[in-house]
This record gives structure tokens, C-alpha cells and sequence, in this order.
């Protein structure tokens, strides 16, 4: 079982060791981490996408646990001066 | 003493006496060198010293053999078994540290029935549980370095270290194990086979 928190919409998951009111535990007890405020992660199985689509993971905090979760997106395909512009940014594509 | 002990010292002894065990002991040693420091005397049975706690509430068996001072770094090695807990809110506890400003040790519990860890921290006003749970028999070592001034308890995987400051009172506070019975029925109890104590 694995703990995190959530932060910016993302699992952050428990350090070990922890550090605790200046004490560093190796391997600690659920029940610390609870008390540290991380809760444990449900994973869940990505869904089956259809050619052209893709699974993209997303999480939600409920009181009990971390939650993965999943939405399908379409692949768009980039043009070569798209993927360029990604990749190195503005600047270098315009270069003549 | 065990042979194989005899036979490890006898070695040691041979290579030029270079070890930095400050104190070595074994049940097949007999009460040498161990110091009953609570209300209950420990008792020696055929596998072990018993600690076992009286039957009033918080009457408490504990001990503490030459523990070096503060000044040295040690790591003390203590093989235990059979710790048994049958009532409510008693506890088997290591080492007992203690400042003016902080205090640490680490405890077996029973809370409710349910078993926990639990050191104390802060002036003792902070008791907090959820570090690793000791394990019923084992063998627990716990590390003091006096240059950070840091204690570590650790078992298998699981450890915790705590940075200790303060004036040490350790005077008012040594034992190295001890059962104490919480309010509830029962005597909690723990049997030690081995201790070992060495200078890091």
C-alpha cells in the first residue's frame, strides 16, 4: 500500500524515512502517516482506447484515500514545425 | 557463558585484545553485571532473564547494566523474546533517554487490545505512537552518537533516530529494558538473552 498527498493535482508520496517533530522514522507505521496526513493511493486500471485516443491518468482526494482516475483524450498528431516549436521553442524555429 | 562465546573472546583476546565491546553479556552469565533498577527484580529462568511486571498498577521490573556515559558513542545490541502484553496499557520499553528538553524511548503497547509503538518526546508531554512496532522477539539495536547527539533505535528495516538537546539528566533515567504494567489485569513481561554493548 502506498500513501501520498495530493498537491497540484498530483500524488506526492510519503518520504522514508519521515521526519517527524525532529525525529527521522525508517519504514514507518500506516497509522503515522495517516496521522501525517497521507492517505493511502487506490490505483485503478486504465481504460481500453479505440486507435487515435489515449488514456491520461487524473486524481481526486476523497476523505478516505488518493484516487486515480482516467480520461480519454484524442492524439493529435503534430506537424514537423509544431513538434519544432515544442521542443525548442519559438526562437529557434524562426531562426532563417 | 555460553562456548561459542568463550570461544569468540578467547579469539579476540588472541588477535591483541582490540575489541570495542564495552560489555557483553548472556543468561548463561548468570545476574553478573546486571542491574535491577525498579521495583521487581528480575528473575533468571532456564532461557532467559524474566522481567515481568508486578500486579499493581505501573509497578514496573527494569533494568540497566554498565551503560557507558554520554560521552562515548555505543551501539547497544539487546536479543529479547517472548514479550508478552495481556492487558491494557502496558508496555515493554527500550531505552530509556532523557534532556531537560526532550525524552526518547521506544515502547511495545497494548492500547484497547490493540498493539502500537509509542516514544515520548518533548518534556514527556507529547507521547506519540505510530514508529515501527517492535517485534514480539527480536533484537533491537539502539545507537547513541555523541557528535550529533542523535539516538536511533532500529529493527530489520525499521529505525528511528531522534536529535536529542538539552542537558542530559540520564542519571534520573537509565534503563535499557523494561516492562511496566499500565491499569488492567495481566503482567507484562519480556525474557532478554543477550546484551551487547559497543563503542562506534
Amino acid at each position: 500500500m502506498r500513501y501520498a498527498k495530493l498537491i497540484n493535482s498530483s500524488p506526492v508520496y510519503d518520504p522514508n524515512p519521515i521526519l517527524v517533530n525532529d525525529f527521522r522514522i525508517g519504514n514507518p507505521l500506516a497509522s503515522l502517516l495517516l496521522e501525517q496526513g497521507y492517505k493511502p493511493v487506490t490505483y485503478t486500471e486504465a481504460p481500453q482506447t479505440e486507435p487515435g485516443y489515449r488514456a491520461v491518468e487524473t486524481w481526486t482526494e476523497t476523505d478516505e484515500a488518493i484516487v486515480q482516475g482516467w480520461t480519454v483524450e484524442e492524439v493529435t498528431e503534430l506537424d514537423g514545425e509544431e513538434a519544432m516549436r515544442m521542443l525548442f521553442g519559438e526562437e529557434e524555429t524562426n531562426v532563417e | 557463558m555460553n562456548e561459542l562465546m568463550r570461544r569468540r573472546r578467547a579469539l579476540m583476546a588472541a588477535q591483541g585484545g582490540s575489541s570495542n565491546v564495552l560489555f557483553e553479556w548472556d543468561y548463561t552469565d548468570g545476574m553478573a553485571g546486571i542491574n535491577s533498577v525498579a521495583s521487581i527484580a528480575p528473575t533468571m529462568e532456564s532461557d532467559g532473564l524474566l522481567l515481568k511486571s508486578g500486579s499493581s498498577d505501573y509497578s514496573t521490573c527494569a533494568i540497566a547494566p554498565s551503560i557507558p556515559s554520554l560521552s562515548t558513542s555505543y551501539r547497544a545490541t539487546i536479543t529479547y523474546k517472548n514479550i508478552s502484553i495481556p492487558s491494557n496499557y502496558g508496555d515493554v520499553g527500550f531505552f530509556h533517554y532523557r534532556t531537560e528538553e526532550k525524552s526518547a524511548s521506544l515502547h511495545r503497547i497494548n492500547e484497547n487490545g490493540t498493539p502500537k509503538s509509542m516514544f515520548l518526546t518533548v518534556d514527556r508531554t507529547k507521547i506519540y505512537t505510530g514508529v515501527f512496532l517492535p517485534d514480539i522477539t527480536g533484537e533491537m539495536v539502539i545507537e547513541w552518537d555523541k557528535n550529533t547527539s542523535t539516538l536511533t533505535f532500529a529493527q530489520g528495516q525499521n529505525s528511528y533516530s531522534a536529535t536529542l538537546s538539552g542537558e542530559s539528566t540520564w542519571a534520573q533515567q537509565t534503563r535499557l529494558v523494561s516492562a511496566q504494567k499500565g491499569e488492567g489485569s495481566g503482567n507484562i513481561s519480556v525474557k532478554i538473552t543477550h546484551i551487547k554493548i559497543e563503542r562506534l
